[in-house]
C-alpha cells in the first residue's frame, strides 16, 4: 500500500481485459456532421517502454487505459479531447532535455536519461479532476518533484516554480495557428508555489499503466498535482525555473475570471459557467453505466495538503 | 436555370433522403454510445452530436426558402416543416442526454444549472421557442392562426441567434468552430433583414 494514497471507500477495480479488448478505432468520435461517421484513421501509435517501478495498491476504480490515453486536453495537438491521441503520435521525445534556471545554486540543461537515474520510480494512483467537471483515476509512474528540485539547491529567493511545455510548432499543430490551438499564447506555462512544488504528493510523472507516457499524455515528462484542477499539471516539460515572483500562467492569462493561479479543487467555488459541486466519472461502460460523484475539497487530498494554505490570506481556491 | 425538382415522386424521394440523413446518424451514434464505442466519453459525444445536429438542421430549414426562390422550385418549400421538426428532434435529444446521462436525472442540479449558467439559460430559452413552434406546426393550427402563425413562427430567427450564442458560449477557448457558425448565421440573418424588420414592426 502506498503510504501517500488516501484511504477511500472500496469499489470495484476495472477488469483489465475490459480495456485490452476494446476495439482500437474510435468511431464517429468527431461527431461534427452526419458525414463524419467514417472510422478515424489509425495513427501509428508511439512505442511505449515498460518501466521498472515500485507498485502501488489502491481500492480506487481505475479509468480504463484506453480512455486515459484517448481523452484529454493537450491544446498543442488540437482542442478536441480526442485530438491529442490522433495528432501527437509522432512527437519526438528522444533526446529530451530539461533546462533548469533561476534562483538555484545549480542550473543548466539536463538530459532526461540522467534525471531518471536520480530517483527510483514509483506508482501513484491518483484521482484527476478536470476543471471541466469530469474525473479519472490514473496509475501514474514517476517520482516526487521535490526530490528532483532539492538537487538544484533552490535559494531563499525561490518562491515559485515555473514550468514550460515544449514550443515546437513544426511538431505541434496547435501552436501553428489559432484555430487549431484554441487561441492560447504558447508555450504553455504553469506554476506552483515552492511549498506546493516540494509537497510529497506532487509528482513528476514519466509513465502510466506500467509503461512510459504516451505522447498525448505529456511524454516524456509531466507534472501531476492531484489536488488541483488538471490544467495545472503541465505536460511535456522542457523548462523549470525558480522565480521570486508569481509567474503569468497560461489559462489564467487567457481567462483571468475563469481560471485562477491556485486552482485548488473545491466543490463550493463554481466556475463562472458551470458548477464544480460534482463530477462525471470517466470510467468503463457506455451511456447507461455512467456515474457522478460529489467533488471533494482538494480533490480528497485535504488531509495531506490543507496545511499548505493555512497562512495564505488570498483566495487559494481560485 | 432548371428547377431542382418538379414532380411529386421527386419530392417524396427528397423527403426520404432527408429522413434518412437525419434519422440514421442519430440512431447509429446512440447505439455506439450505448455499447461504449463512441470515444472515451460517449455522453459528451452524444450531447455534442445532437446539439450540432440541431444547428445543422436549423441552417437547412432557414435555407429552404432562399434556395427555392433562387432555383424557382416552390416544391422545395414542402420540405421545410419536416426539417424544422428535425431541429426540435435533435434539440430535444440534446437536452434529454444532458438530463439523463450527464446529470443522472438530478433535477435540482439541472434546474440550478439552467438558471445559473447563462449559456445554458440561453439554450433552454431557444428550446422553449422551438417547442412552441413544434406544437403549432400542424396544418390545421396554421390555418386557424392565420397571420399570427407567421408572426409566431418568425420567432425562429431570434431562436436561431440564441442557439448560435449558446453554441459559442459553451466553448472553453475563444477560437473555435462555433465562431464560424456564428459568422455564417449572421450572414444568413443579414440576408433576411427585410423580413426581420417587417416582423419587428408587426410585433410592435
Amino acid at each position: 500500500m502506498n503510504k501517500l494514497a488516501p484511504s477511500l471507500p472500496e469499489s470495484l477495480v476495472t477488469d483489465e481485459a475490459l480495456y485490452l479488448n476494446r476495439r482500437q478505432l474510435i468511431k464517429g468520435a468527431t461527431a461534427i456532421s452526419a458525414l463524419s461517421l467514417m472510422p478515424a484513421k489509425r495513427a501509428a501509435a508511439a512505442q511505449r517502454q515498460p518501466l521498472n517501478y515500485q507498485r502501488a495498491e489502491s481500492n480506487l476504480d481505475l479509468t480504463p487505459e484506453k480512455k486515459v490515453t484517448t481523452y484529454n486536453n493537450f491544446y498543442e495537438f488540437g482542442t478536441d479531447k480526442a485530438d491529442p491521441a490522433k495528432h501527437a503520435q509522432a512527437l519526438k521525445t528522444k533526446p529530451w532535455q530539461v533546462a533548469i534556471s533561476g534562483e538555484a545554486e545549480i542550473t543548466g540543461s539536463f538530459n532526461l536519461e540522467d534525471i531518471l537515474k536520480w530517483n527510483p520510480l514509483e506508482e501513484r494512483i491518483y484521482r484527476l479532476r478536470c476543471v471541466e467537471a469530469w474525473s479519472m483515476v490514473i496509475p501514474w509512474i514517476g517520482f516526487s518533484l521535490g526530490d528532483m528540485l532539492k538537487r538544484f539547491k533552490p535559494t531563499s529567493k525561490a518562491k515559485y516554480v515555473v514550468f514550460k511545455t515544449l514550443h515546437d510548432p513544426a511538431q505541434m499543430p496547435g501552436q501553428r495557428n489559432r484555430w487549431a490551438g484554441g487561441g492560447i499564447n504558447y508555450p504553455y506555462v504553469e506554476g506552483l508555489t515552492i511549498a506546493e512544488a516540494m509537497h510529497p504528493l506532487t509528482l513528476m510523472a514519466v509513465g502510466l499503466y506500467g509503461k512510459t507516457l504516451p505522447p498525448q499524455n505529456g511524454a516524456p515528462i509531466r507534472l501531476v498535482v492531484p489536488w488541483k484542477y488538471g490544467f495545472k499539471s503541465i505536460k511535456s516539460i522542457v523548462s523549470i525555473h525558480f522565480s521570486e515572483r508569481r509567474p503569468r500562467t497560461t489559462w489564467h492569462d487567457l481567462a483571468p475570471n475563469e481560471y485562477g493561479f491556485f486552482a485548488n479543487v473545491n466543490p463550493s467555488v463554481a466556475h463562472p459557467r458551470w458548477s464544480q459541486a460534482s463530477e462525471r466519472i470517466i470510467g468503463s461502460g457506455g451511456i447507461f453505466s455512467q456515474k457522478r460523484r460529489d467533488t471533494e475539497l482538494y480533490n480528497g487530498y485535504g488531509e495531506q495538503v490543507a496545511s499548505l494554505y493555512s497562512g495564505i490570506k488570498e483566495n487559494h481556491f481560485f | 436555370m432548371p428547377q431542382l425538382i418538379t414532380t411529386k415522386p421527386q419530392l417524396w424521394a427528397l423527403k426520404l433522403v432527408i429522413h434518412g440523413a437525419c434519422l440514421l446518424p442519430a440512431i447509429w451514434l446512440f447505439y455506439l454510445a450505448a455499447i461504449d464505442d463512441l470515444g472515451a466519453d460517449p455522453v459528451k459525444e452524444l450531447i455534442h452530436f445532437y446539439g450540432i445536429g440541431a444547428v445543422h438542421c436549423l441552417f437547412a430549414t432557414l435555407l429552404v426558402s432562399p434556395l427555392s426562390r433562387w432555383r424557382k422550385t416552390p416544391l422545395l418549400m414542402r420540405c421545410r416543416r419536416m426539417l424544422g421538426l428535425y431541429v426540435a428532434f435533435y434539440a430535444t435529444f440534446h437536452i434529454l442526454c444532458f438530463l439523463v446521462f450527464e446529470w443522472q436525472l438530478q433535477w435540482i442540479d439541472v434546474i440550478d444549472e439552467v438558471i445559473r449558467r447563462p449559456y445554458i439559460t440561453v439554450g433552454f430559452i431557444a428550446w422553449l421557442v422551438l417547442m412552441a413552434l413544434t406544437t403549432t406546426s400542424l396544418k390545421l393550427i396554421q390555418r386557424k392562426m392565420g397571420a399570427r402563425w407567421v408572426q409566431l413562427h418568425s420567432l425562429v430567427y431570434p431562436a436561431f441567434a440564441l442557439v448560435l450564442l449558446h453554441f459559442y458560449w459553451s466553448q472553453k477557448s475563444p477560437w473555435n468552430d462555433a465562431l464560424l457558425y456564428a459568422l455564417a448565421g449572421t450572414l444568413l440573418l443579414y440576408s433576411k433583414r427585410k423580413q426581420l424588420l417587417a416582423w419587428v414592426r408587426l410585433v410592435k
